[in-house]
């Protein structure tokens, strides 16, 4: 065997090392299978370290659904188990980017120790990351902004992967032809456009047209009021697609409400929504979008405080709910307002979700 | 003028002791209470974050003064943000300045010609220029000038650009509307048309102008806030329309007319960007913040005086 291939094989050996550690990791931000590193590369070790207890900032575009309303509480509820933090300040923009870079200053000039950031767009925040880095100040970012920004580490989730999942299911539903409609989140938001790309990546070559697309805000009430635009202006639908959130169920109420025959729906992870699939035998498929994702991040933060290593990057990218796992989500003793997967331990779900 | 006098007849500024008081207390409450507010990087933040907020909010005055409204001057921001990272950079402001002028004439002449409500109109405009802006640029991104960039990023005599920024707009909104024969007419038009009419002020003209002016704030708060993000957003604007409405009643402006200065706007301006701040730097829940907010303008208002000149 020539030193070459010696040398191969030493560094594959060191690269399934360098994975499974990072693995090994990010099963300690998250529940086995929620989340895997995607690169080899690692934070040195030490490279951030400093002296408990620190004070967390949070920067993240704006409120508006329960799954944002659920990762706040579980987000703020992880930092305040957390012995080595002695403050967590969470910022919201209002879905305004130039909040996002005011909430960020403030962060910087409040000399948090780290910053976690969830940019409404990543090139809208690269000045106050940089500021905050050449501050000394970690900055953890949720969300991939594709080397836009100098943050330690990256956990990303949804994105195209969402919208792709989504519209590969509905083209084998519907055998690759058809009419359907688009039912987006904010118009503008980075993660609403991702998840778009990934629906027309999924529908590229097939005859599925998209016969209207409007945008719902991921909110139960806005989405209400559009899929009863749509459905009484007698428009064809085969089948429709979601970009996530409280729509789906909304647009199901309003199916059953006027007494039309259910189409295939793409959903999400929401415990109203897996009622609504339940209760009516939708055909559907639900991507997981974790509330847990913040919890990891202050993991994710804390960790590197402390001197330990993590990948640059990782991705949560866990199979969808089918109508065959449904049984696995679903629980009939919790509210329409909890999300699964959940970082919250049984007893404060009870009492945050029970009915 | 005794304190109560001040409370209860401000005068034409609209400029009474609650307008001023309120921005002064922030700072003394926010000066003991929220960490690091007291520092020098802090007041250049805080300088930075309101200063768009009173390029907007100082033509919302002009446009309350003489009796209107114009909720598409937010709109107005986020066309801008689009124009200039989708045209060529030397014409990026020529495009945006001639975009500002056409949204404030046709405002403008919707409210006097057509006699359409400022609510109405500029509601209308407000959603129209909206979708404009997502049809030019449906995500954020692009490159904003780097001339732009410079221009809000120099320091001289060791203050921030966004000083230099806020102090030219409020000379030339002040010498506007106190130092000319305009500022003075929309003064009239404001307080009674009519009776401004009878004494040969054009009024159709003024408050056409007075629109037009708005307009242009839109589009240099939208040259301003594009560079300090470094990015174009089409949705920049949204909240500005409100917040400058927001501002000017918290300075004491009168939404029906007649009352109104540059100062109560500084103030008002001021104790908004306080408000968010401070509220920051404490770590006040999100959830709480908006209420927050709406109880300080409702508590500000509540204590201005109500009357119209000539009541």
């Amino acid at each position: 065997m020539t030193l070459k291939v010696w040398g191969m094989r030493a560094c594959l050996l060191a690269g399934c090392v360098a994975l499974a550690s990072g693995s090994a990791l990010a099963e300690e931000l998250l529940a086995p299978g929620l989340l895997d590193p995607t690169t080899e590369d690692m934070t040195a070790a030490g490279e951030f370290a400093k002296e408990g207890p620190y004070t967390i900032g949070m920067s993240f575009p704006g409120l508006g659904n329960t799954w944002i309303v659920q990762m706040v509480q579980e987000t703020k509820y992880e930092a305040a188990k957390t012995e080595s933090i002695k403050e967590f300040i969470f910022t919201e923009a209002g879905w305004a980017s130039a909040k996002q870079v005011s909430d960020m200053e403030d962060l910087i000039a409040r000399k948090v120790d780290a910053i976690i950031v969830a940019p409404m767009a990543p090139a809208t925040v690269k000045n106050q990351v940089d500021a905050a880095i050449a501050a000394g100040i970690l900055v953890t970012t949720y969300g991939s902004s594709e080397g836009v920004l100098n943050s330690a580490v990256e956990l990303n989730l949804g994105g195209k992967a969402f919208g792709r999942a989504g519209g590969e299911w509905l083209k084998q539903k519907l055998g690759g032809k058809g009419t359907i409609w688009a039912f987006r989140g904010i118009a503008g938001v980075n993660e609403e456009t991702l998840r778009y790309e990934g629906l027309m990546e999924a529908l590229e070559g097939s005859d599925i047209k998209i016969g209207s697309e409007v945008f719902g805000d991921w909110n139960y009430t806005k989405g209400k009021q559009l899929c009863e635009n749509l459905v009484l202006s007698g428009q064809p639908v085969d089948a429709i697609w979601f970009s996530g959130a409280d729509m789906t169920r909304a647009c199901v109420d309003v199916f059953k409400d006027v007494g039309k025959p259910l189409v295939p729906m793409t959903g999400e992870g929401n415990n109203g929504f897996l009622r609504i699939w339940t209760e009516n035998e939708l055909d559907s498929v639900a991507p997981i979008y974790t509330p847990g994702i913040g919890p990891a991040l202050v993991r994710a933060t804390v960790a590197l405080l402390e001197g330990k290593q993590l990948n640059k990057s990782y991705y949560s990218d866990p199979a969808p709910i089918t109508n065959e796992t449904l049984k696995d989500y679903y629980r009939p003793d919790l509210n329409d307002a909890f999300w699964v997967t959940s970082t919250y331990p049984e007893d404060e779900i009870l009492k945050n979700f029970g009915k | 003028m005794s304190i109560r006098q001040m409370i209860r007849f401000p005068g034409r500024s609209g400029l009474g002791l609650v307008a001023l008081g309120i921005p002064v207390v922030m700072f003394v409450f926010l000066g003991f209470t929220a960490p690091n507010f007291a520092t020098v990087q802090n007041y250049a933040n805080v300088n930075a974050q309101i200063a768009a907020l009173l390029l907007v909010a100082l033509g919302q005055m002009i446009v309350a003064v003489s009796g209107g409204i114009d909720l598409s001057v937010g709109s107005v921001l986020s066309l801008t943000s689009a124009i200039i990272v989708s045209v060529d950079p030397a014409l990026a402001v020529p495009a945006a300045l001639m975009a500002g002028l056409c949204v404030g004439l046709v405002n403008g002449i919707g409210v006097t010609v057509f006699a359409v409500h400022p609510l109405i109109m500029t509601l209308a405009s407000m959603t129209f220029l909206q979708g404009l802006a997502l049809l030019i640029l449906p995500v954020p991104g692009g490159d904003v000038p780097d001339y732009l960039e410079a221009l809000v990023r120099f320091t001289f005599l060791g203050l921030p650009a966004a000083f230099y920024w806020c102090v030219l707009a409020v000379v030339a909104t002040w010498v506007l509307t106190s130092r000319t024969r305009f500022g003075l007419r929309i003064f009239a038009v404001g307080a009674n048309d009519l009776n401004a009419a009878r004494n040969g002020v054009n009024v159709t003209m003024q408050r056409i102008t007075c629109y037009v002016l708005c307009s242009f704030g839109g589009v240099l708060a939208g040259l301003f806030l594009s560079a300090r993000v470094a990015s174009a957003e089409p949705t920049m604007g949204v909240q500005y329309g409100l917040e400058s409405v927001t501002a000017i009643a918290l300075g004491g402006v009168l939404l029906a007319g007649g009352i109104g200065s540059v100062p109560g706007v500084i103030a008002g301006t001021v104790a908004l960007g306080l408000m968010t701040n401070g509220m920051n730097l404490i770590g006040v829940s999100p959830f709480i913040r908006a209420a927050a907010t709406g109880l300080l303008l409702l508590s500000a208002v509540s204590l201005q005086p109500r009357k119209t000149i000539g009541a």
